[in-house]
């Protein structure tokens, strides 16, 4: 992958959990929430990081924001080394890289009002008070709130204008880059639609660069420019969204696009291709495709080695055995 | 396309009415709702959370006694009027006749009991002998495609994954053959892979048992996938209702509209999606206007929207509508 | 639901709960008797040979007369002082050891977890009164050192469930996003999450000083606690045993005082319990 003007560029990235499976026993089961796991993020994009549960991109994303330590590998977030940073070089990143979680009730401080859960990040950075308030004002106009709601508590909200504090918080630090949780899964769907189109809005007028984290293909494919597929830890294919949905190469990404409702009744009755078992069930050993379990195209080569990741097309990337022939 | 023999009413929601009392009054959850179900038909109610479907799937199912709760209208199921039953006469349609599984199953499942005891359980209760019940426990974990059945009816809840236990679920459900299911979001905490699995069971369910399903959803993906028909809700009313192709195809209320054109299917270079302004409403005074009034693009244009309800508008076969403006385009 | 609506609503509920406020008025109550005892009491409580000793309560004593001929109701009067005092101020320390080693051992988890929890279970594993009788007899028997043993023997219930609430609280997404945006961990713990613990700690405190009076009792009663002249209850309690045939108001008055005050506040805090916990569950 080439190096230039890539904004966040992970490398190698490696996170184990350990979990001792039973009370008095010393065997400890290892999850390898994140398994090298390398790619590239430019300048001004949005990618989406689409994953089922247990995928580890949540885990990717706390890596991200410096809530959870990497085991190994590098992260260069807009030119700082993100893993062992010190104190101030943390400080460095976490100012250019903000975050807006799922859950639009957790998302913001219960005893907080608005006004001060907006300028919060500004006032522990040193802006005058004054200014804070000032700036808070601005990002509320920005997420098309009216500055009434500057002395409100959360639970008078609802849901999607929680949701649009939470980005006025993000924003009003002036980020260049935002990792979005799953932003918009816990809302309605009519707000759903608000709230995307506020971010494709936001990220277009400052030239953002966001990483959304999601499990939810129709939202992603509506928002994103690249799309990253992940699969137990490890990233399957990556590429531009027109590549992942309509050329989509690795087995799991076609019947992740497959397995989504079609919204239109005239092609219910398509036979779908479908996995057997469930994201979760792990191959006996670590060097193996980690799909190989559900995997209808499996040959023997899946479960003895894990496969390369290669480029098929410019920019197209994905890892599997099959694509081997292919080039 | 194939087509699913539909038969005669199986559940009927006649007026149907629920209200709460609540500290400041009366909340309106569910207002003057119509609906038959038929056998064999699965039959979609679809709305944003708080418009109140779920009320009427609880009510339905009479899981709690709320002494808060005032009911009117008719829930008539199989010909029978089970609104004002008695409780033990409910029991014996409860889980019998009428089956509901829910969003989470780990929480409708006992914990401490073995997935495949809790469903010969409940076939050992219409008599059957033990071994029976276990040999036919097999047979429904492989009906709804649980993968070694014979080893996983041994397995504690929480040894499943979510798509197993929902699995079990259906399995516990069909183990007393009902001819309604009741399904709340079941499939709404699972991953899509597995979500394909599950809709696909219970597609076949309705084909292979005729069983009559009421699923009760946000998701449209879902609802073109599997239903027959759809009752659109809004604010404790159903704005409209017809097959899964007038909807989809034909939508006439303002709302539909709206709903379906705020669904992300477009690429963000091709267009922005529609959005629709403004919240769900909770209704706490009943008026005569329509609920939907004020986030309706059209409804400063007609003064009906604020002075009266509106009626139920047929377009032909069961294809009905609530709105003003409807009236004048009737087919 | 606005501000106006939602305070509204809790002002109803309060009212509704009768327990709730008939528990309020003993509270209200005993703290104004505590606060004007000075205007209150006819005499002060060490004011001797007032009258015969052991009067019977009379229009001028009505609660009578002890050994040394004081008022009685003067006494009784005078002992809300005490009781609420020690009560309070055991009270204060309390929360203020068992939260923030609550907040330490759940925000940072780990060894400091592990000691503190260790040291708190230790605590809460005592019989309270044993623990309570050991310190007292290390630092000497007063009613300030009583406030020191019940607080040093009852901090730990504070601390287990400020312990339970801040794990919770510091997986959020709020709490979270602050960390993310730099905020030091001093400010994370006092201004993220320490306001959200504050409804289960009113509860816990105020239902905790019921235990508080009677713990302080049973030490002035076994005479580890106040010493005479104070007109403390349960010293009253413990000095009128001997005459108790003969002067039984003695034993009577500063009883009724006391199981009062222990009565009310348990209204109180299990009214204020039930009128908090399900705005806390909903939440």
């Amino acid at each position: 992958m080439s190096e230039h003007n890539a904004i966040i560029s992970i490398r190698n990235l490696n996170k184990q959990f350990v979990l001792s499976k039973r009370l008095f026993s010393r065997k400890k089961s290892v999850v390898n929430a994140v398994h090298d796991f390398s790619m590239d993020v430019y300048e001004g994009e949005v990618v989406g990081l689409i994953g089922e549960s247990g995928s580890g991109k949540t885990t990717l994303a706390r890596i991200l924001l410096g809530l959870t330590e990497a085991d190994e590998g590098s992260i260069r977030i807009d030119g700082t080394e993100l893993t062992n940073a010190g104190r101030k070089q943390l400080r460095e990143i976490r100012s250019r890289c903000a975050v807006v979680f799922q859950d639009p009730a957790a998302n913001l401080n219960p005893r907080q009002t608005v006004e001060s859960s907006i300028t919060r990040p500004l006032v522990i950075t040193g802006v005058p008070r004054r200014e804070a308030k000032r700036k808070a004002a601005e990002a509320l106009r920005e997420v098309q709130m009216d500055e009434s709601y500057l002395f409100s508590y959360p639970h008078q909200l609802s849901g999607g204008q929680q949701q649009r504090i939470a980005i006025a918080r993000a924003l009003v630090m002036r980020p260049k880059i935002m990792i979005l949780d799953e932003p918009t899964s816990a809302l309605d769907i009519s707000v759903q639609a608000q709230v995307l189109n506020l971010l494709l809005d936001l990220q277009e007028e400052y030239s953002l660069t966001y990483l959304i984290v999601t499990h939810d293909l129709s939202v992603i494919r509506y928002v994103s420019d690249r799309i990253a597929v992940m699969y137990m830890g490890r990233l399957v294919e990556y590429g531009t969204t027109e590549d992942i949905i309509n050329n989509s190469l690795h087995p799991y990404t076609k019947i992740l696009i497959n397995s989504v409702p079609v919204l239109d009744p005239e092609h219910r009755n398509n036979e779908k291709a479908m996995f057997s078992g469930e994201p979760g069930e792990t191959p006996e050993k670590l060097a193996a495709c980690r799909l190989a379990q559900r995997c209808p195209y499996a040959m023997q080569q899946c479960f003895e080695g894990t496969p390369p990741m290669q480029e098929v097309t410019p920019g197209h990337f994905a890892e599997c055995f099959l694509l081997s022939d292919r080039r | 396309m194939e087509t699913v023999d539909i038969g005669k009413a199986l559940l009927q929601l006649e007026n149907l009415s629920i209200d709460y009392r609540i500290n400041t009054g009366m909340l309106s959850a569910v207002h003057n709702v119509n609906l038959t179900l038929r056998h064999g038909e699965i039959y979609a109610l679809v709305g944003e959370s708080g418009c109140g479907k779920s009320t009427i799937a609880h009510n339905v199912m009479r899981l709690s006694i709320d002494h808060n709760e005032v009911i009117n209208g008719r829930i008539i199921f199989e010909g029978q009027d089970i609104t004002s039953i008695p409780e033990p006469e409910m029991e014996k349609i409860r889980g019998k006749k009428i089956g509901m599984i829910f969003q989470n199953p780990l929480d409708s499942l006992n914990p401490v009991y073995r997935s495949g005891t809790q469903v010969t359980e409940a076939l050992m209760l219409d008599g059957m002998s033990k071994k029976e019940a276990v040999l036919r426990t097999i047979e429904l974990f492989r009906d709804v495609q649980i993968p070694n059945p014979e080893q996983r009816i041994a397995a504690f809840p929480h040894e499943l994954s979510g798509g197993m236990r929902q699995r079990v679920m259906i399995a516990m459900m069909l183990a007393r053959n009902p001819s309604l299911l009741i399904a709340d979001e079941p499939t709404t905490a699972l991953d899509v892979t597995v979500e394909a699995q599950i809709l696909r069971i219970m597609k076949r369910l309705q084909q292979k048992f005729r069983t009559g399903i009421l699923l009760i959803t946000h998701n449209f993906g879902i609802v073109a996938e599997i239903a027959d028909r759809i009752g659109i809700m809004y604010a404790g009313e159903i704005v409209e209702e017809g097959t899964v192709f007038d909807i989809f195809k034909n939508p006439v209320h303002p709302y539909s509209r709206a709903l379906l054109s705020t669904l992300p299917r477009y690429h963000k270079s091709l267009r922005r999606i529609a959005a629709i302004d403004g919240n769900v409403p909770r209704i706490t005074e009943k008026r005569a206007e329509c609920r939907f009034r004020n986030r309706c693009p059209y409804s400063s244009e007609d003064e009906r929207c604020a002075t009266q309800s509106p009626n139920a508008v047929s377009f032909g076969s069961g294809h009905i509508v609530r709105c003003h403006r409807a009236e004048e385009d009737r087919v | 639901m606005s501000k106006k609506e939602k305070r509204k609503l809790f002002l109803y509920s309060y009212l509704k709960n009768r327990n709730l406020m008939l528990g309020t008025v003993i509270v209200l109550a005993v703290v104004l008797i505590a606060l004007f005892s000075d205007w209150i009491a006819p005499y002060n409580f060490d004011d001797a040979n007032l009258a015969p000793k052991f009067t019977r309560p009379c229009a001028e004593f009505p609660f009578g007369t002890d050994e040394f001929g004081r008022d009685m109701f003067s006494r009784v009067i005078y002992g809300s002082r005490i009781a609420l005092r020690v009560a309070v101020l055991a009270m204060l320390i309390e929360i203020v050891l068992g939260v923030s080693i609550g907040l330490l051992s759940g925000y940072y988890g780990g060894n400091l977890d592990r000691v503190l929890s260790f040291l708190s279970d230790l605590t809460w594993s005592m019989p309270p009164i044993i623990m309570s009788m050991a310190v007292i007899t290390v630092l000497g028997k007063s009613i300030d050192n009583v406030i020191i043993a019940i607080a040093v023997v009852s901090w730990a219930q504070y601390a287990r469930v400020v312990r339970a609430k801040t794990q919770s609280l510091k997986n959020m997404a709020f709490v979270e996003t602050g960390i993310a945006f730099n905020e030091k961990d001093i400010s994370i713990m006092s201004f993220y999450i320490l306001p959200n613990i504050i409804p289960p700690i009113i509860v816990l405190a105020s239902l905790s000083i019921p235990s508080t009076i009677m713990s302080t009792t049973a030490l002035s009663f076994l005479g580890l606690g106040a010493q005479p002249p104070s007109p403390d209850w349960g010293l009253a309690l413990s000095s009128s045993m001997s005459h108790i045939a003969t002067a039984p108001w003695l034993a009577i008055f500063p009883g009724i005082a006391l199981v009062l005050t222990v009565f009310g506040f348990n209204l109180f805090g299990e009214g204020l319990r039930d009128l908090l916990d399900p705005r806390l569950k909903s939440r």
